[in-house]
């Protein structure tokens, strides 16, 4: 199976912070869910995707090409979505029609004003005077005009309320029922992400944490709940990470070292994971 | 590359309807009294707001950072901004020759004149403020725009307080068809220096 993006040993260094070694590979057809807390590298590892900023090492592959040397002709086929629009606010939603039709070969007016009545975007309007969702959606109208086969968004999601993200997750799902469409979506909304991923991938601080499919990563691991005593009792390979609290003791534990024992365990959502994760390393 | 002059062009429209605005305040003012000279040097100052305020915008919105998600090359970003304030000082210049032409008593000889005069200055402006801009940014890039206006402001001043004579108009003349083939060799040297420059930024 091809791969929509394939990284592999990419590392930038800034003075604070440092992206290290990074690899990830998201198979065509296939949502990937990009999750770290705030300066934890998704950001970086997006612009570096586009080349927005220089890479020190590494390769980045889009559609098995080279990001840089074919970067134009990849970028045909990419749909890019930002936290922010970055369009002059001056302009309206015509005024992007026009500029973008001039830049992507298959740009479809039809489809972009259809998304823009979809969305009920005033064509005339100056994008000053819209709200925080409906410029994401302007935003979302404009990578989806133009047949892009990969959705790169980096926080698209965040700072809109939750009918508004479910609307903007619809929207992904018919995207990718193409299975030569890929999404490959960053968020600290992970509760968003759990919903429609196939894959996640937890960065933190510029280090891949874990990068594998969600159901294995769901399978993997599991929150247990005991007492203080039984806790000292388990295998302490078992544990990722612990948290005591006046009922006893809350870990989050690999599954398999749970077979057949006597403690009960919880499902684990990709959220405590994460948090589990943060916290156990930060006391290392 | 189009869509990016177009956006220029999208992007300023509200600020060119007050630029036309005053233009056609300066038309009414020329035909009023006779005299056109000060129209000469409102048009290349006007070209050089709408090409700053630009800038300016670029990068107060990132819109580099939009442009650069898209199919376009680095160069092409800043090869489109060089057309835009070309054009942008050409439809001025032109404008100008209009309304100096209707309302002006200057002959032909002294309208082509100015008209050279003037868009070699806009352009060797256009050529100092594109790369000042991408390589310190908008806020210092301001202080060398203002420094491009009182620099031969002040030069002139001293110019006209020492006692060399000032040229006549036709020595002038003599060398003016130096000033676009100058304003050309900047102009080059300045594009180059601006794609190298932004070939090193990160946004």
């Amino acid at each position: 199976m091809e791969n929509a993006i394939e990284i592999k040993n990419l590392s930038k260094k800034y003075k604070e912070f440092e992206l290290e070694n990074i690899d990830i590979t998201l198979p065509k057809g296939c949502i990937m869910g990009f999750i770290g807390e705030n300066g934890a590298g998704k950001t970086t590892t997006i612009k570096l995707i586009l080349n927005i900023i220089k890479r020190d090492s590494g390769e980045i592959k889009i559609f098995g090409l080279d990001n840089i040397r074919d970067e134009k002709e990849i970028k045909q086929d990419i749909g890019v979505v930002f936290d922010e629009l970055h369009f002059h606010e001056t302009m309206n939603a015509l005024d992007v029609n026009a500029v973008l039709k001039n830049i992507y070969n298959k740009w479809d007016v039809q489809k972009f004003k259809g998304y823009l009545d979809k969305f009920s975007i005033p064509e005339r309007m100056p994008i000053k005077d819209y709200s925080r969702g409906m410029k994401m959606k302007l935003s979302i109208s404009a990578a989806l005009s133009h047949d892009a086969k990969l959705l790169i968004l980096d926080e698209a999601t965040s700072g809109l309320d939750p009918v508004v993200r479910d609307e903007i997750l619809d929207i992904f799902f018919d995207f990718i029922q193409d299975e030569d469409h890929s999404i490959f979506i960053s968020s600290h909304i992970v509760s968003d992400l759990e919903k429609i991923c196939d894959y996640i991938t937890f960065i933190h601080k510029g280090r891949i944490v874990l990068s594998q499919s969600k159901d294995e990563l769901l399978e993997k691991y599991a929150i247990l709940k005991c007492t203080a005593e039984q806790f000292e009792n388990l295998d302490k390979e078992a544990v990722v990470g612990s948290r005591t609290n006046q009922f006893g003791v809350e870990a989050l534990v690999y599954s398999e070292f749970m077979n057949g024992r006597e403690y009960t365990t919880d499902r684990a959502t990709i959220e405590d994971i994460m948090l589990f994760y943060v916290k156990e390393g930060d006391r290392k | 590359m189009k869509g990016l002059i177009l956006k220029d062009f999208l992007a300023a429209k509200k600020q060119g309807r007050v630029l036309l605005l005053l233009i056609v305040f300066y038309a009414v003012y020329a035909a009023l009294s006779k005299s056109t000279d000060v129209f000469w040097g409102i048009s290349g100052f006007l070209c050089i707001i709408l090409l700053s305020s630009s800038m300016s915008y670029d990068e107060y919105y990132k819109w580099d950072k939009r442009a650069l998600s898209m199919p376009i090359k680095r160069s092409e970003v800043v090869i489109s901004k060089f057309i835009f304030g070309i054009i942008v000082s050409l439809v001025s210049v032109l404008l100008t020759i209009g309304i100096v032409a209707v309302f002006g008593q200057e002959d032909l000889q002294d309208i082509i004149l100015s008209a050279v005069g003037i868009l070699s200055v806009a352009v060797v402006f256009i050529s100092v403020i594109i790369p000042a801009t991408y390589k310190f940014g908008m806020e210092k890039g301001r202080v060398i725009m203002m420094a491009l206006f009182v620099i031969p402001m002040i030069g002139l001043l001293i110019f006209s307080r020492s006692n060399i004579a000032a040229p006549e108009l036709e020595e002038i003349g003599r060398y003016i068809s130096f000033f676009p083939i100058a304003a050309v060799v900047i102009l080059v040297v300045s594009v180059l220096l601006s794609i190298r420059i932004y070939n090193n930024k990160e946004f």
